[in-house]
């Protein structure tokens, strides 16, 4: 085995976007039979390295062998009759064929005939062969005439993975396969792999989750701006070592958690309901807290917040800021009591992706920004003071926002409240989508408001920053409170124990 | 080497006159301009621009609406019908006696009525912009026809209403000074007041735009009010223009005022707006129009010719953004 000729290798892979360098020098070595993990943050250079192994993109320099032959893959066609063929975590079936008609989907087998009319489809040997490529490479058992859309998303995958295989590919690439299944599926994806691996394909596993890595994969890469950082057996990694080198230190202060001494109270809900969404919801949060709530997907957790800034007007129950009772109706009014909100998400709920910066910074913002005209020069000076304070890394305030990474984006959507010193920050998933420095610069913000005595409420599905950054923890399950934990009561396993069940049951 | 920096300085050039897009546009109107030039000897003197250009104005105004409507991700079919019903009316009252003065304020009221119905109807009842201003279309052109029973309203020789489209500040025609200013007023709502940048923030980003606490609804209504005021100002100096109203004045010219709007660099997806392309796009069209007749060419040529000049211009633009963003 030792001997023999890998069947991929990328050698001194580099390229550019424009000034940037995204590779550098990359090396990648993959046998027949292996499954590689390819790690690194977002950014770091790993779908680059995919998609020039894919063709989407040409390399500037470097070499790539397959089967110990020198190649040159131009495009994605060519990258396909080479047997390289890639499974993105959206995946691109059609939901109205059936299973056999995806396994084929354009490459039907026909009579022979050219042309879209006269050549007529051979749907029994499609069916047949389809049957044998699941039945033998993957083990699964799934009737080829059901339609894509009947299928559990797990079978779908595997009929994607089918479709790579009918095309001879025998390097896979899985990019972030795992993301949406649910734990039981993903045992079957694994199985599925261990499949694979025994006829003789190698397989690239992209993934963010590092304990999956450890437990599929026989080696790892892990990739850091653009270069190797490491190439090791899995046996001799635990996930803080790779986190280590993905981020290139250790993982100490990823969580700069302050305690400040906590002054008046600045929200107070009581037995808030609101007839769908939660039920019979109290809390308080004071000056220099930060309160996070828990809870599984449709809980109810960013209802209540919502419902705090003046988007769900129909509940029941009272909300007092600072004392004074509010009926949050309107998120103009929600401001100006002193309430702001950063959404979930981002990209549709949160930036204007075709404005630059200063818009972006300034739209909630704009009285403070006139007289009678809009003072646009007023907007970039400012935006510029807070993207130096706020580190936001961009050449200048007139870039389009879409442009920034994520965590840049997040640092902007953040300022656009900072700036209206708000007495309560409401915000949800802060942390999303975002690199693993760009968390620790969030928190560290948030922290510094905590030092101003503002108060935080977060809404996170992560446990582990919630326990790292939160004061105190609400956990909801089906839209009821189901435990309130101190920062020394709480633990990952009590977080995921009450978002599933009510206290006392 | 020298020749790409050039290049690549000239296009970032152009894109700060238009600011940041129509870069198609630019490039049709000058191959138009120099093309209708040699072709034909009467173009290129000044009186015949000045023939252009006043033709143009009737769509640029109306343009200037519909650039707010159109970055703020709407559509608005009932202007041609606003403009007709506005010249059918001025028309109708200034001969039965009412004052000039009086009468044009009537009816810039009646404009501004029915954008703010337009606006009630989509922002407050929820009927989406395509179809509530495509009923309010066919519901005007209907009222047209009831109120002047399908016949045309001649002999407008009044004076101080003639001037409003055929007077000359020196060389230079009262209705272009008219859309000038218009023009210089919509910038500034556009590009410095709040409302303007409400306006294109919507057209961005909806949900985006509710979070951040703009009162969408509100803002809607303004923009469709604006729009009907703009084109009942445009049927007032169209009828001015030709002493004249007919019932079917403007038919048509929804379309002429989008593609506009549009060859001008307003995106219609919404969230990107250029008032001057706008202009510029309005002049285009009567440009090319005034040089087919010129030209001797079939009027039912024109509209073919149209098409296919708004098709490049749209294309040359997203042709050029798509590289810009693919070399980003």
């Amino acid at each position: 085995m030792k001997n023999e000729v890998p069947i991929l290798e990328m050698k001194n892979i580099s390229k550019r976007f424009g000034g940037t360098v995204a590779l550098d020098n990359v090396f990648l070595s993959l046998n027949r039979g292996e499954v590689l993990g390819l790690v690194g943050e977002n950014g770091a250079g790993k779908s680059t390295l995919m998609k020039i192994l894919c063709g989407v993109f040409t390399r500037d320099t470097g070499e790539v062998f397959i089967n110990g032959k020198e190649t040159n893959i131009e495009n994605v066609k060519q990258a396909r009759e080479l047997g390289i063929s890639i499974i993105y975590q959206e995946l691109s079936l059609v939901p109205d064929l059936s299973v056999a008609e995806n396994i084929f989907l354009n490459r039907e087998l026909t009579n022979g005939k050219k042309g879209l009319l006269a050549s007529r489809i051979k749907i029994k040997e499609m069916k047949r062969i389809s049957k044998k490529i699941l039945k033998d490479n993957l083990s699964v058992d799934i009737n080829v005439n059901r339609k894509i859309a009947d299928l559990r998303l797990c079978e779908q995958q595997s009929v994607e993975i089918a479709r790579s295989l009918s095309s001879n590919a025998d390097i896979i690439i899985m990019d972030e396969p795992t993301a949406a299944l649910e734990k039981e599926e993903r045992i079957h994806l694994f199985e599925t792999i261990a499949n694979l691996k025994k006829t003789g394909c190698a397989i690239i596993f992209v993934s963010h989750h590092l304990e999956e890595i450890l437990e599929i994969c026989d080696n790892v890469a892990v990739i850091r701006d653009g270069k190797n950082v490491a190439n090791l057996p899995v046996k001799d990694l635990d996930v803080e070592s790779v986190i280590s080198h993905m981020i290139g230190n250790s993982l100490e202060n990823q969580y700069p958690k302050i305690e400040v001494e906590q002054g008046e109270t600045i929200l107070e809900v009581k037995n808030l309901s609101n007839g769908r969404y939660y039920e019979d919801i109290s809390f308080s949060v004071k000056e220099g807290e930060v309160l996070g709530i828990a809870g599984l997907a449709g809980c109810g957790k960013n209802e209540v917040i919502r419902t705090i800034f003046g988007l769900y007007k129909d509940y029941e129950g009272s909300i007092n800021i600072r004392g004074k009772k509010i009926k949050p109706k309107r998120v103009s009014n929600s401001i100006k009591t002193g309430i702001a909100m950063v959404p979930a998400e981002r990209k549709t709920e949160g930036i204007f992706s075709s404005k630059n910066i200063n818009w972006n910074f300034s739209i909630a913002n704009l009285d403070s920004y006139r007289s009678s005209l809009l003072n646009v020069s007023g907007i970039a000076k400012e935006a510029d003071k807070y993207i130096e304070e706020l580190s936001i890394k961009t050449d200048s305030g007139k870039r389009i926002i879409s442009e920034l990474s994520g965590g840049n984006q997040q640092k902007v959507m953040l300022s656009r409240w900072i700036q209206l010193d708000p007495d309560l920050f409401l915000l949800e998933e802060p942390t999303r989508g975002i690199d693993i420095y760009a968390k620790t610069e969030v928190y560290r913000l948030m922290m510094d408001l905590v030092k101003r005595k503002k108060g935080i409420i977060m809404v996170s599905s992560e446990a582990p920053e919630l326990l790292g950054i939160c004061d105190r923890i609400i956990v909801m399950f089906e839209g009821k409170i189901s435990s309130i934990l101190t920062r020394a009561e709480a633990t990952e396993e009590k977080l995921a124990y009450y978002s599933v069940s009510l206290e006392g049951e | 080497m020298r020749e790409i920096y050039f290049q690549k300085n000239f296009k970032s050039w152009i894109r700060n006159v238009l600011g940041g897009s129509g870069g198609g546009l630019i490039i049709a109107f000058i191959i138009l301009f120099v093309g209708l030039s040699i072709a034909s000897p009467y173009f290129l003197s000044f009186d015949n621009i000045i023939i252009v250009i006043r033709q143009a104005v009737f769509v640029a105004i109306i343009g200037f609406g519909m650039t707010f409507v159109i970055s703020m991700g709407g559509i608005d079919l009932s202007v041609g019908a606003t403009l007709a019903i506005a010249g059918i009316i001025i028309a109708d009252i200034i001969l039965k006696g009412t004052n000039i003065y009086l009468a044009i304020l009537l009816v810039l009221m009646l404009g501004v009525l029915i954008g703010f119905i337009n606006g009630v109807i989509i922002a407050k009842i929820g009927v989406t912009d395509f179809i509530a201003t495509l009923a309010m279309m066919s519901i005007l052109r209907g009222i047209i026809m009831v109120y002047s029973k399908g016949m045309p309203i001649f002999g407008l020789r009044f004076p101080e209403f003639q001037v409003l489209a055929q007077g000359f500040l020196g060389p230079i025609p009262v209705p272009v000074i008219i859309a000038a200013v218009l023009l210089v007023l919509c910038l500034y709502l556009f590009n410095r007041t709040k409302f303007g940048r409400y306006t294109v923030s919507i057209g961005s980003n909806a949900e985006a735009a509710r979070l951040v606490g703009i009162n969408i609804p509100k803002i809607k209504i303004l923009v469709y009010t604006l729009t009907g005021l703009l084109a009942a100002l445009s049927g007032i100096l169209l009828t001015s223009r030709l002493e004249a109203a007919t019932p079917e004045a403007g038919s048509g010219y929804e379309l002429d005022v989008i593609a506009a709007t549009v060859i001008g660099g307003t995106s219609l997806s919404g969230g990107r707006g250029n008032l001057i392309g706008t202009a510029v796009g309005a002049v285009l069209m009567a440009m090319v129009r005034n040089g087919l007749n010129l030209l001797n060419i079939n009027v039912f040529w024109h509209q073919v010719i149209i098409g296919i000049i708004i098709l490049i211009a749209v294309a040359l633009d997203s042709f050029s953004s798509k590289r810009e963003s693919k070399s980003a």
